[in-house]
């Protein structure tokens, strides 16, 4: 059977007096689709997100679920629930109380409420606790009670605002999996907004990168890192390397390109020759390899600094013209290297990807705000 | 779906909550705000009257008598002549003060023992005398008195006839010993007539010695005889006595005695312009002083409050919040007689009794009331400003003093504001504690609400003063708004010596007993200055001699009058403020929002008896709802002013609660409706429920806005400023005892329930 969108956005666009929060975005999300939206603080992730939900309107733009249009209904008839990041459990409630407020004001059968909280705790291991308020929880209860309020209310789209972000790191990991498990077993559709790039990597059916109110990107996780569609998305999923210059020869497996003094390979591109362009590389495909070895995309370089972290190491090089590298390799292999040590940085070139120089230039186009 | 259900719909539907939202705005700026400022408009269209009221060549006459409480009151009669030792006639007669046809209480005319006359030429002297006449329609007159207070112009006080006795064709008379200096002869009048006059043909004896205070009179028989006696004077001044009638060998006459004669005790006039100009400085540099000192003394308290700990703190906390809670006319009342010298009664046990100024008098009435207002502003700001400034200045080798003084306290200023804003509108708003305070010492100076209250009780007899009262309204509405600004832009603006440091001085100030010093005398402050006189009243009703019994039946009535105004008056501002809080917090429109909130403002510093008198006026001008029903005027009045408490509330509460709580809840499946009854009211139930104990604490103290909207309605602190000004002193302070006793026993009650609901 094939499936139909569950939510499509046409043209969505808003302003706050000079700053554009959405522009223009258009995105079609499937049926039971765990969609993250990524992108750096004040992209406009949570406007977009209060947009769908009906709590922010939008200047223009159409929305609509199941191909129904929704943007004229308020919040309550939309059949989405938006989980914000403070989780904004009622403080005044017990755990089950918050859990059957869904149910409750929708006017729903006693028994029925009851029995959704009920299910929706115990989904949550939280069925124990259902006495305690809000602020006798840890931060992972409370994440849990707030989802499993959201899932009493039985809708099928769940709008997630940074939901795993006050949580510290190994929680995170812990819930991140949770969250997955209960929306793929339950059939939801979700739209999660993080700046978090691994919980994009790792959640997401697919992956909209989101800066400026526009979506640059969308595609599955694998793609956006491999093949960014432009030097900033390079640069934000994951870190990246850039070198600035010219093309200076195309063909069918590779292309080249000239400048800051070295002459790399890259991958092929149809940029016309001469034009101008930038080559960039994400930190962990830079190898470093010890001594001047000469060679393709081969750079040599000093080590400046090092910095432990764990299974990686990350490495600063400075190569001969003052520019600094940056690299990041398995510890295994970056131990061996301190500072002040000669090396040669080697860029692989099926993994340096060629884009046209951005219009605002290189600089601007890396900034994240 | 059912029906409940479908009603949810349609209430929290767009185009409803769009007309309920403009249904309050609507409801605040014609309700609340016009009325409130309304008296403006008299300066534009009644300029003219108002001109030749106050900077004519003319004069009020404030006169003051004993209150007569004859059974068979009628009404008092206010005479006036430019000869001394006129008798009182029907072309003396300036004004009546009786019941208006019921639209007063007999009640309330026998207690207005007090007038002022206005339009006099100011080069005449004047002399007045007080008739009070009694439903047959006998009359006795009071002494005379001149607006010039010179003892050749006073006549003495009556004496009081107080029995015939018949036997044969003799009638014994027997009369109070008069005590009067220049005592020079008693005369005794009789004739058949029970109107007479006293005239020579009328003479029957004449007896030259003061304790000689009886005679035998031989009459004709078979007929009714009526007796005065009159005290002469030296000087030839002279006051008659009450009239008695007796039947000889006849049964007595019906209307056979006249009302006891009474006492003009004070009468003085001013040009009305300087009475003005006179009550509004004292209203200012009074408010202003007080904002000074309830600064320096609150500061070292606030800090004390949230800086130390020590045992005992919260009963201090609660100590300080007491004087909010209490009704002004009781405290007023309390403070007057501990600090003030009391006309007509023995200093009272503890009390200190030195001054008799105005002045002196307010300024200490007003400390004790805007005292917590500054504490409470300072200490929030105070807990808010995090200790770690100082202690990172102190570890840079700043002194104690030092680092206080160029750290926190420059971060401080909102609290200033905040403390020093409040505490001006609340000295320059008093009026309850105010006239409760001045009557008690017999003062003949007012400030700008005390004037307005006065004047406003006696314009109901005489619509004279409605020019001089609109006049004294304008400028204190301006006048205050004006200082409000000021402060505001002085405090903000001023730079204070901050970058200075005087190491050695203050390292020395910061050691030793100086700090314990300074803590020590700002709670020697606290208990002798505000403590103690606030709570004076019990002392003074435990010792004092218990006089005749009080008409405690006024009394509770005007209590229920009291607790059903305050309860009337906080459902309206809840249900109206709270809409409007929402409004203001959680409008997109901000700028329309921001106006909104200053506008809501305006009401909480306009004084309220400058208010109740604009609202009045309004009320009653209007053509198309012409209400003049006292207490709804009076429930109009008091939601004004304390619809700021409610609103801010409610918008303090939203701005610190979180939009995602709502947000949430919406789509969860929540209508608007639901949300506020299930989630926003829940969580700012605690400051709704402060602001609605502030609202009825508030309504049943007020004294100002009473009066000013209605002399005619007795609330429970207008019947103590009236029996305080009838010098009933032993009844008020029983009076404000239960009244005191009353709201903090409902400002008790209603904290448990909060902390209980919030819990």
């Amino acid at each position: 059977m094939p499936r139909i969108p569950s939510i499509r956005l046409e043209g969505l666009s808003k302003r706050f007096d000079d700053i554009v929060a959405a522009d223009d975005i258009s995105l079609e999300v499937k049926d039971g689709e765990y969609i993250v939206i990524l992108g750096p603080t004040g992209a406009g992730k949570t406007t977009l997100l209060k947009m769908i939900a009906g709590l922010t309107p939008p200047d223009s733009g159409k929305i609509f679920v199941d191909g129904k249009r929704v943007d004229n209904l308020p919040p309550e008839d939309r059949g989405m629930v938006y989980l914000s990041q403070t989780y904004a459990l009622f403080r005044h409630m017990t755990v089950w109380d918050n859990t059957k407020f869904g149910p409750t004001v929708k006017d729903w059968d006693e028994s029925k409420c009851d029995m959704l909280a009920r299910e929706m705790l115990n989904l949550v291991r939280l069925y124990d606790r259902r006495t305690a308020r809000p602020d006798e929880l840890s931060g992972g209860m409370k994440q849990r009670n707030a989802l499993a309020r959201a899932l009493a209310t039985d809708v099928k789209i769940l709008l997630l605002d940074e939901p795993l972000r006050a949580l510290d790191a190994r929680l995170r990991i812990e819930l991140r999996y949770e969250l997955a498990r209960l929306t793929s077993d339950l059939g939801i559709t979700a739209l999660h907004v993080t700046h978090d790039q691994e919980i994009a990597m790792t959640m997401a059916d697919r992956v909209a990168v989101l800066r400026k109110g526009r979506i640059e990107q969308l595609g599955r996780p694998e793609e956006i890192y491999d093949n960014p569609a432009r030097p900033f998305i390079c640069h934000f999923v994951g870190e990246a390397n850039f070198f600035e210059g010219t093309v200076h020869s195309v063909s069918e497996d590779h292309s080249e390109l000239e400048g800051e003094g070295h002459v790399l390979r890259a991958r092929p591109t149809n940029l016309p020759r001469g034009s101008e362009a930038c080559v960039g590389i994400k930190t962990e495909n830079v190898r470093l390899l010890d001594g001047v070895v000469e060679g393709q995309n081969h750079i040599p370089a000093k080590v400046v600094r090092k910095l432990f972290l764990g299974r990686l190491v990350s490495i600063v090089i400075e190569t001969d013209d003052g520019k600094m590298l940056h690299v990041k390799t398995p510890s295994s292999t970056g131990v061996g290297f301190s500072n002040g040590m000669e090396v040669t940085a080697h860029l692989e070139p099926s993994k340096c990807i060629i884009f046209p120089i951005p219009e605002k230039g290189l600089k601007e186009e890396l900034e994240v705000e | 779906m059912n029906l409940g259900r479908r009603a949810l719909n349609f209430v929290s539907g767009r185009s409803v909550s769009k007309a309920w939202y403009a249904f309050i705005i609507l409801f605040f700026l014609l309700i609340v705000l016009l009325p409130t400022l309304y008296v403006m408009s008299y300066a534009f269209t009644g300029w003219d009257d108002i001109q030749t009221q106050v900077f004519g060549n003319k004069k009020t006459t404030n006169l003051y008598w004993e209150k007569n409480n004859d059974p068979d009151f009628a009404r008092y009669e206010v005479h006036f002549s430019t000869t001394s030792g006129f008798a009182p006639n029907s072309s003396t007669l300036v004004l009546t003060i009786d019941t208006k046809g019921g639209d007063v209480s007999l009640e309330k005319a026998r207690s207005s023992a007090f007038t002022m006359v206005s339009g006099i030429p100011a080069g005449d002297r004047y002399y007045a005398r007080i008739r009070v006449v009694d439903s047959s329609g006998l009359w006795t007159d009071s002494n005379q008195l001149s607006d010039n207070m010179d003892a050749q112009y006073t006549s003495p006080e009556p004496v009081e006839l107080l029995s015939l006795w018949v036997q044969g064709d003799i009638v014994t008379l027997n009369w109070t010993v008069s005590e009067d200096d220049d005592f020079s002869s008693y005369e005794v009048y009789a004739s058949n007539d029970s109107q007479f006059v006293p005239g020579s043909a009328t003479l029957v004896d004449t007896i030259a010695i003061p304790t000689n205070h009886s005679t035998a009179v031989t009459v004709a028989l078979d007929e009714v005889h009526y007796f005065r006696v009159r005290v002469v004077e030296d000087s030839g001044l002279w006051t008659d006595s009450n009239l008695e009638g007796i039947g000889v060998n006849m049964p007595d006459p019906a209307d056979g005695s006249s009302p006891a004669p009474m006492v003009l005790t004070r009468s003085f006039s001013r040009e009305v312009l300087s009475q003005v100009t006179g009550a509004l400085t004292l209203s200012f540099v009074v408010a202003i002083i007080a904002t000074l000192i309830d600064l320096v003394v609150g500061l070292p308290i606030a800090w004390v409050l949230v800086r130390k700990e020590f045992r005992g703190k919260s009963y201090v906390n609660t100590l300080i919040d007491m004087p909010l809670a209490i009704p002004t006319a009781a405290m007023g009342f309390s403070a007057a007689l501990f600090w003030g010298i009391t006309p007509g009664i023995d200093k009272p046990w503890g009390a200190i009794s030195f001054t008799n100024s105005a002045f002196v008098l307010l300024l200490l009435l007003q400390i004790v009331f805007s005292f917590p207002y500054m504490v409470r502003s300072l200490a929030a700001i105070l807990e808010e400003i995090d200790i770690n400034y100082e202690v990172a200045a102190r570890a840079c080798g700043a002194s104690r003093l030092t680092a206080a003084r160029t750290v926190t306290l420059p971060l401080f200023r909102s609290g200033i504001v905040t403390g020093a804003i409040l505490c001006l509108a609340k000295t320059l708003s008093e009026t309850g504690g105010v006239m409760a305070a001045l009557s008690t010492i017999q003062s003949r100076e007012y400030n700008a609400t005390a004037l307005i209250g006065t004047m406003k009780s006696a314009s109901l007899f005489n619509d004279a003063l409605v020019p001089a009262l609109a006049f004294v309204s304008i400028v204190l509405i301006v006048l205050s708004i004006i200082l409000l600004i000021i402060v505001k832009l002085i405090v903000t603006k001023v730079k204070l010596p901050m970058r200075k440091v005087w190491t050695n001085l203050e390292k020395k100030l910061s050691k030793g007993a100086f700090p314990k010093l300074k803590d020590a005398g700002a709670f020697f402050f606290l208990t002798f200055v505000v403590l103690v006189p606030a709570f004076f009243i019990f002392g003074f009703v435990a010792t004092a001699e218990p006089s005749q019994t009080a008409d405690w039946g006024a009394f509770w009535s005007s209590l229920g009058l009291s607790f059903a105004i305050a309860g009337v008056v906080t459902t309206i501002v809840l249900l109206l403020g709270i809409p409007m809080g929402i409004l203001i917090a959680r409008s997109r429109k901000k700028k329309a929002a921001g106006v909104l909130d200053v506008l809501v403002n305006i009401p909480f510093i306009v004084p309220t008896a400058a208010l109740g008198f604009s609202l009045g006026l309004f009320w009653t001008t209007q053509p198309f709802l012409p209400v003049t029903a006292d207490v709804f005027l009076i429930v109009m009045a008091h939601v004004a002013f304390t619809y700021p408490f409610v609103v801010r509330n409610v918008v303090g509460a939203l701005e610190s609660l979180d939009t995602t709580y709502e947000d949430t809840a919406r789509t969860l499946g929540a209508k608007p409706l639901q949300v506020f009854r299930r989630v926003m009211f829940p969580m700012m139930k605690a400051s709704v429920l402060a602001g609605a104990i502030m609202t009825f604490t508030r309504s049943l103290g007020e004294t100002g806005a009473t009066l000013a909207v209605s002399p005619k309605a007795i609330t429970a602190p207008v019947y103590i400023v009236e029996l305080i000004r009838s010098g009933s002193f032993y009844q008020a302070g029983l009076a404000s005892i239960l009244l005191i006793m009353v709201s903090f026993i409902i400002v008790l009650v209603m904290r448990r329930l909060t902390t209980r609901g919030g819990a």
